[in-house]
């Protein structure tokens, strides 16, 4: 395999603010298909502001996103959804006046065949068998880890090519966390979903991925595999 | 006993008609978060271009070779397309550009068209009318269209030579129909889900691969359809229409959707319903009350947005965590 | 969702419109330019010489009105008739002086009408003015002739303020306020047709309001009790609640005390809700625009207009001859006579004062003065205003005015609703 097919995702050279605030500072992740991948950083550091830079939420100042070899840096958002990004995330959640199928549907923005729809939704209701016994339920009255399942669950519903994941273990209980962990690993090892994991959690992160970057202050102040990142000094980092 | 429910009729007549400028508010509101001042002056634009649909088809003699019920389809079909227009319009030039200003900044420029829409009926509508009007009136026409800024003769289009009776059964009916229609829509279609979407989580809504913009803009379609309609029954149930009228229609709309709780479609309706009980009641049933009732009505909201700010079913927002 | 608190300050801010939306509007005029006074004097003719006169040889008389901008067609018809009477009275040589005349174009402009005033009261040969379409203008100048102490007889501006006890004895008006024409309506309704179960229904403007208390005085006058008394907002659309409430107290006549675009609707929906009641107010509803909202609905509406039918009368038929001989380009407007009836009384407190024709001898001929003129007889009350309210019935009848003498109605081929 070349390397061109190899790489999902090349952010390089990302700059963003917020008004006259620097955001993002020559920011360069590379992702490569198949692969898990951790973005570790202190709150504040820059971490949502890369998803959102990487889902076109966020203006990037300078710099390029490639997605599957096309320069995704101008397209707005749900063009970058269609081609295959999704996201999970736990702080934007779900939409809580919905029923948990309605929430599930519209996930499926972009599936248009009522079949395949039904079919995917099968799937769903098999591996997240407790969102199927509260179909019909909002899901403002979900509990937080079912909650935290039916995010992923209306992410993965797409078969994305890069599911990102933005900090799924932020509020739950350390049972539940394992299994959303559980979850993640499953989706990259079995469904061969290339994720990207953005998270406070390193320990955890970093048993499920092969691969890291640590955030500080808007710039990666590291990047490695996480052999090297696990015996790094960057995790004593008390900040972390 | 008699002024019971001939108070009752009116009343759920006036709620009729509020709640479809509300649910306008409300569709606005929900994608853009802004509020959209002008849904009143868009509805009245709505029964004058049904007025001047009216004029000029009548004058082409297509409505005297169809069917009543297919004319009043093909003025409505006219007007919505109208106002639909009109609705994208107010998002072009008075929202859009502000989209990153404070939410002040819309919401005035969107009082500035309402103005400016007002005028406009007033001056250009009227001598164009009238030079349509001679022919009209030339084959004997009920209908005979007023000169200057003073009221518009709505034509009786809802139950032709019915009885009045008739006539507020249908405009009743029609106000159901539509509420289930949007529901279906709001819950059945894409556009319209995507729509809930983004008024509950804008955030997540872009997240979920909603296209934003189309969906705006869809909502300005259906909302202006939406206006047209109120603006068409309106204007039937009170048998005439001022070009002047917008901004108190728009009023009541505004302030049933704020009792609804702005953001909820089916509190605007309970809302629209609340207001227009209000003021025909207090009109009816306080000597010299009619002064006062948009007074009361007002006041009204006003509680609502002090004890109950959420609005008349809506929950206590659930703090995000 | 939690409402923001800047909605809760919009609907504060509505409240207090809506409170605040029936505050009088009075028409403002909407050419303001700079004070461009036209003043012309009339060409002198032939004074005959009288034996033993020894007063001025020249009086001057001021007149104002809005010969241009928004109102110039009711403006410049009232010239034509005071210019056309006092060319009148030059040519019949009872004066033994010349009378001139200050014509001020007004423009319907209160600051153009003060500059105007001015002009008038700095001619020393003036003795007296009349003047004023626009009650606006009417208000600024007033001051400039009290301080000047030059008598002004106002001929067209009706608001109820503009003669008062603080305004009297130099500021006289010959034209009824809008507010007095509910006395002849009150008349015919009450006394002629016999309608007692009235229910009064009225806008929250200063017309409106002025109106309920002047007809309500009619009613306690003839010991009857009003069967309710609504006013509604300006721009009132729905009148249905209300129309609820007539149908439900029996009442057998509505009074309507705002003006046409409210009250076409209420007539409107009274018609439509079968309304079993006549319709009345003054002359405010007197509009071709009455008409068009459904002749249908229109029909019986009896509305009460100041003046008289100029034709009925022998001095007003001659009015109409001369004007109409005279050739002028203005129609004879709703207030023409009137401005003639003002030259006929200035003319007549002339021949009054003699040869001692000062300011002061005009002011008190005028308002101790009985005169008569095309409209009738004119005298004053205690604080200027005539008495004299000429006005005639008029009644819509197949989607047209007509002078009620001459209806149907009249002759009882058809009846009022309520009867």
């Amino acid at each position: 395999m070349s390397m061109e097919e190899m790489n999902l995702l090349n952010v390089s050279g990302l700059y963003t603010s917020y008004g006259r605030i620097p955001m993002l500072m020559n920011v360069s992740v590379e992702l490569n298909e198949g692969c898990a991948c951790c973005v570790l950083g202190a709150n504040g550091a820059g971490k949502s502001t890369l998803v959102k830079a990487i889902l076109g939420m966020v203006k990037a100042d300078q710099g390029s996103i490639i997605f599957k070899g096309q320069d995704i840096t101008s397209w707005s958002t749900y063009k970058r959804i269609a081609a295959g990004i999704q996201v999970a995330s736990a702080a934007t959640g779900t939409f809580t006046k919905m029923s948990v199928e309605t929430n599930l549907k519209l996930g499926a923005y972009n599936i248009n065949d009522p079949k395949l729809l039904a079919e995917r939704l099968e799937e769903i209701y098999t591996s997240f068998p407790v969102l199927k016994a509260r179909l019909n339920q909002k899901a403002g009255t979900l509990s937080g880890g079912e909650r935290t399942m039916l995010a992923i669950a209306r992410a993965v519903i797409n078969k994305p090519s890069l599911l990102i994941m933005d900090e799924p273990s932020l509020g739950l209980a350390p049972i539940v966390v394992d299994e959303v962990f559980r979850i993640v690993r499953r989706l990259n090892k079995n469904e061969k979903i290339t994720i990207m994991l953005v998270e406070q959690n390193a320990k955890k992160a970093l048993s499920v991925s092969n691969a890291g970057y640590i955030i500080q202050k808007g710039q990666i102040i590291f990047s490695g595999d996480t052999e090297t990142l696990k015996n790094s000094e960057f995790l004593e980092n008390p900040v972390m | 006993m008699e002024m019971f429910s001939s108070l009752l009729v009116s009343a759920i007549l006036m709620g009729c008609t509020y709640t479809l400028v509300a649910i306008g508010y409300c569709l606005f509101f929900g994608v853009l978060d802004v509020v959209v001042f002008c849904c009143g002056d868009i509805a009245i634009f709505g029964g004058f271009s049904i007025i001047g649909a009216y004029t000029i088809l009548y004058s082409a003699g297509v409505l005297q070779a169809v069917p009543a019920f297919v004319a009043v389809l093909i003025m409505l079909t006219i007007a919505a397309i109208l106002c639909a227009a009109l609705g994208l319009i107010a998002y072009q030039f008075s929202i859009k550009p502000f989209e990153k200003s404070s939410t002040l900044m819309p919401l005035l420029s969107t009082i500035a068209l309402g103005v400016v829409i007002k005028e406009v009926l007033g001056l250009v509508f009227q001598p164009v009318v009238n030079s349509i009007a001679a022919v009209v009136t030339s084959v004997d026409d009920p209908l005979s269209v007023v000169g200057g800024r003073n009221p518009q003769a709505m034509p009786n289009l809802i139950a032709g030579s019915g009885s009045t009776d008739e006539r507020n059964l249908i405009i009743i009916a029609v106000t159901l129909a539509i509420l289930i229609a949007l529901f279906l829509f709001l819950n059945k279609t894409k556009i319209g889900l995507s729509m809930q979407a983004i008024s509950q989580n804008k955030e997540l809504a872009l997240m979920t691969g909603v296209n934003v913009k189309r969906t705006i803009t869809a909502t300005f379609i259906i909302g202006g359809i939406l206006l047209a309609v109120g603006g068409f029954l309106l204007s039937s149930y009170q048998t005439i229409i001022r070009f002047d009228g917008g901004a108190m229609y728009g009023s009541k709309g505004f302030s049933a959707a704020v009792v609804g709780g702005l953001k909820n479609t089916w509190g605007a309706v309970i809302g629209g319903m609340l207001l227009g009980f209000v003021e025909v009641f207090t009109a009816g049933y306080i000597p010299g009350g009619t002064q006062y009732q948009n007074i009361i009505a007002f006041l009204v909201v006003i509680l609502f947005i002090v004890f109950r700010p959420e609005g008349i079913i809506g929950e206590k927002s659930i703090e995000k965590v | 969702m939690k409402t923001p608190r800047w909605i809760a300050f919009i609907m504060t801010l509505m409240m207090v419109a809506a409170m605040f939306a029936g505050c009088a509007k009075q028409p403002v005029a909407e050419t303001p330019t700079a004070p461009a006074v036209e003043a012309t004097t009339t060409e002198a003719t032939a004074v005959p010489e009288e034996v033993g006169y020894t007063g001025p040889e020249v009086v001057t008389l001021g007149f104002l009105s809005p010969i241009t901008g928004p109102n110039a067609a009711e403006g410049a018809a009232a010239r034509n008739a005071f210019q056309m009477a006092i060319d009148q009275a030059n040519a019949s040589g009872e004066f033994p002086y010349e009378i001139k005349t200050i014509i001020i174009d007004d423009q319907s402009d209160a600051s153009v009408g003060v500059a105007g005033a001015q002009k008038i009261v700095a001619d020393s040969t003036v003795v007296v003015a009349t003047g004023h379409w626009n009650s606006g203008v009417a208000e600024a100048t007033i001051p400039v002739f009290k301080d000047n102490e030059i008598p002004l007889l106002i001929w067209g501006a009706i608001r109820q303020s503009l003669t008062s006890p603080d305004n009297y004895p130099w500021i006289t008006r010959s034209a009824p306020t809008a507010v007095q024409e509910n006395e002849p309506l009150a008349k015919a309704v009450l006394d002629d047709m016999g309608y007692s179960k009235v229910f009064i229904v009225s806008d929250v403007t200063s017309y409106g309001e002025g109106n309920v208390s002047a007809f309500s005085a009619e009613l306690t006058a003839r010991n009857l009790v009003p069967m309710g008394i609504e006013n509604v907002q300006e721009g009132a659309v729905d009148f249905r609640a209300i129309i609820s409430k007539i149908k439900d107290t029996g009442a057998d006549c509505v009074y309507w005390g705002g003006v046409v675009t409210e009250g076409s609707i209420l007539k409107q929906q009274m018609h439509e809700e079968g309304v079993e009641a006549l319709f009345c107010g003054i002359s405010g509803n007197y509009s071709a625009d009455f008409l068009k909202i459904s002749a249908e609905a229109a029909e019986g509406a009896l509305i009460v207009k100041p003046g008289v039918v100029l034709a009925s009368t022998e001095a007003g038929t001659k009015f109409v001859d001369d004007y109409t001989a005279a050739g002028f380009a203005e129609p004879v407007g709703a207030y023409t006579p009137y401005a003639y009836e003002a030259a006929l009384i200035l003319l007549a407190a002339l021949k009054t004062c003699g040869s001692d024709i000062t300011p002061e001898t005009m002011r008190d001929a005028i308002k101790d003065g009985t005169f008569t003129g095309i409209m009738g007889t004119t005298t004053f009350n205690e604080f200027g205003q005539t008495t004299l309210v000429a006005a005639y019935l008029n009644v819509v009848q197949d989607g047209q005015w007509v002078v009620y003498d001459n209806s149907e109605y009249v002759t009882g081929a058809r009846a009022f609703a309520g009867k």
